[in-house]
């Protein structure tokens, strides 16, 4: 259990790292360079969320356990 | 980034629109009246996170079931549908009770609108100082976003690891931007310190 929780910590750790990388990044470009490659990301998410195969019953039940979940 | 910011106001120009974002301009087009704030996920995104979501959250000034009805039966000729069950009284209810309601297009789950009637103080000051986002292109649009300095905070309230990555970068983003005194109130207010997170305020 202290190893996971250890791992969790250094995975954020992590992700964080990236983060503030990636904001410096965002903050030296153009808004049309970065916003570019942000569109391709997401417009994929979009694209890709037309196969979600979930009813909308089933969705608000899943969200409705995930926000009862606290990790 | 290439943003200005002057009081509850902030201007970028050139951003080039994603789906996600006509979804929500979508939306909001067919609500003029009701008075809303764009709150938590979708704010980074706005801002240049690197992310997706399934949910836009944007609290709303609270409404008469008049006013509900009216919007309901707008979206409903828009091609929107609730995903929550029920028809106009039972969707007005939950929201009378504090919950939310989510909205989207037909056939569609995901992405969708989580809509919410403020319900506490925090919720209130967001939407009594809520920020007015001007996105200059060829086509341009305006809305209205919760003010940083108390996202930034919530964030880190909420906990969960993906709300402390969009705390630590929409400070980097802002964080020359920020009005330090609000930050630390909201800070103190929510009882959260993003010291650890390499968000400096002093």
């Amino acid at each position: 259990m202290v190893e996971y929780t250890v791992l969790k910590s250094n995975r954020l750790k992590e992700r964080i790292d990236f983060v503030r990388y990636y904001a410096k990044w965002v903050n030296s470009v153009q808004n049309r360079v970065w916003s570019m490659q942000q569109a391709k990301l997401i417009n994929s998410f979009m694209e890709n969320s037309k196969n979600f195969k979930f009813s909308a019953e089933d969705y608000l039940k899943m969200k409705s356990i995930k926000n009862k979940i606290k990790f | 980034m290439e943003i200005a910011v002057s009081g509850n106001k902030i201007i970028m120009k050139d951003k080039v629109f994603t789906e996600l974002d006509r979804f929500v301009f979508e939306f909001l087009e067919l609500i003029p009246e009701i008075k809303y704030v764009i709150v938590s996920g979708y704010l980074s995104i706005l801002f240049g996170r690197s992310r997706g979501t399934e949910d836009i959250d944007i609290l709303v000034e609270r409404f008469d079931e008049n006013t509900f009805g009216m919007l309901y039966n707008r979206l409903r000729s828009e091609k929107y549908y609730f995903l929550n069950p029920g028809g106009v009284r039972e969707l007005y209810q939950t929201l009378k009770e504090g919950l939310a309601v989510r909205t989207s297009k037909e056939g569609m789950i995901i992405p969708n609108i989580e809509l919410k009637f403020v319900r506490d103080d925090i919720e209130r000051y967001s939407l009594e100082n809520r920020v007015r986002l001007i996105l200059e292109n060829d086509t341009s649009f305006e809305l209205y976003i919760s003010p940083i300095e108390l996202q930034i905070p919530y964030k880190l309230y909420l906990g969960g690891d993906k709300d402390i990555e969009d705390a630590v970068y929409l400070w980097e983003i802002f964080k020359k931007y920020l009005e330090r005194e609000k930050l630390k109130k909201f800070m103190g207010k929510l009882r959260v310190d993003g010291r650890v997170y390499g968000i400096e305020i002093e």
